[in-house]
């Protein structure tokens, strides 16, 4: 009980990383809607980042993927996702996911 | 994990006390999608028994809310049993078509881009497309507004493009997270114009650049 209360207390943001073109576009909002059933923490879904095969070539020449490919839906997805991070008002003292 | 032994059918198919037959039919599609043997959201979150119970219960929590006697003897199961305060009756129960399976309206029998061609003509309508491309950005409810001034309903888009009703409500609501791949997009929006007899390329450029207004359109 004591842990079920303490990752009660936890709350989760999640993405779905490389998502392919082909995938379910709703696969997160459904991932959402079973963790917070059946989990005893709330989650909350950020979105999808589309799969680019660029990326790692942007690793590995260790530069910006956002800043090398700004136009791309990638690219969109990221900052799409970065504005939602820092609107989203989080409790500070509450660890992050 | 929680599983569904303590939960009521309401719960089971997460929608309210007055949920309506159409939200109860939504709610059931949705829950057999998420809960199917091949569904990415939870193959690897429950054993086979553990995924046969939850069907089992989501088949026993759609046909008990979808039955209005049913459904009424449920209700006071769960008052008598103090699981709930009150019960409200579902919202236009008795307006559900028996076994219809369909409920979006059936599109309008009529050639769509005649139709289309003929209302463009008009003063108001010619007036308010010339508003909106004259706009630099596009937004999804700029298009909503248009298609309804054009009397045009979604499903009739649908018949005529196959995109479906989800992704236009999509697009009219600029709810960019659930986006396909930028090209499926534009070819959407390049379709969508069309029915609307408004410039694609223009209807891509505007929407592109209210999606990401730091970005140039393109």
């Amino acid at each position: 009980m004591f842990l079920r209360e303490s990752i009660g207390r936890f709350q989760f943001n999640f993405i779905l990383n490389q998502f392919r073109k082909n995938s379910d576009i709703s696969l997160g909002e459904k991932i959402k809607v079973v963790c917070n059933r059946h989990f005893y923490s709330p989650f909350e879904y950020l979105g999808a980042i589309d799969y680019d095969e660029r990326v790692i070539d942007t690793i590995a020449a260790k530069t910006l993927f956002a800043t090398q490919h700004p136009d791309t839906k990638t690219a969109l997805d990221l900052s799409r996702i970065a504005q939602r991070m820092t609107r989203k008002s989080i409790t500070p003292h509450l660890p992050r996911m | 994990m929680k599983m569904f032994e303590h939960q009521t059918h309401y719960d089971i198919l997460g929608i309210p006390f007055d949920a309506d037959w159409s939200a109860v039919k939504a709610a059931y599609r949705q829950a057999l999608d998420i809960y199917a043997e091949n569904s990415l959201a939870t193959y690897a979150l429950f054993s086979d028994e553990q995924r046969a119970d939850m069907m089992q219960a989501i088949e026993v929590a759609y046909h008990t809310l979808i039955d209005p006697h049913q459904r009424a003897a449920y209700n006071q199961m769960l008052l008598a049993a103090g699981r709930v305060e009150t019960v409200l009756p579902p919202l236009a129960f008795e307006d559900a078509p028996k076994p219809s399976h369909e409920p979006p309206p059936p599109p309008k029998n009529r050639d769509l881009r005649v139709w289309a061609r003929k209302k463009a003509k008009e003063e108001g309508i010619r007036r308010m497309i010339d508003d909106v491309m004259r706009q630099d950005r596009i937004s999804g409810p700029d298009l909503k507004r248009l298609r309804e001034a054009f009397d045009i309903e979604l499903a009739e888009i649908f018949e005529q493009t196959r995109i479906s009703r989800a992704m236009l409500e999509m697009i009219e609501a600029n709810q960019f997270d659930s986006f396909p791949a930028e090209v499926f997009l534009k070819s959407f929006l390049k379709s969508y114009a069309a029915i609307l007899q408004i410039d694609p390329q223009r209807v891509i450029e505007g929407y592109f650049k209210q999606m990401s207004p730091d970005r140039p359109a393109g």
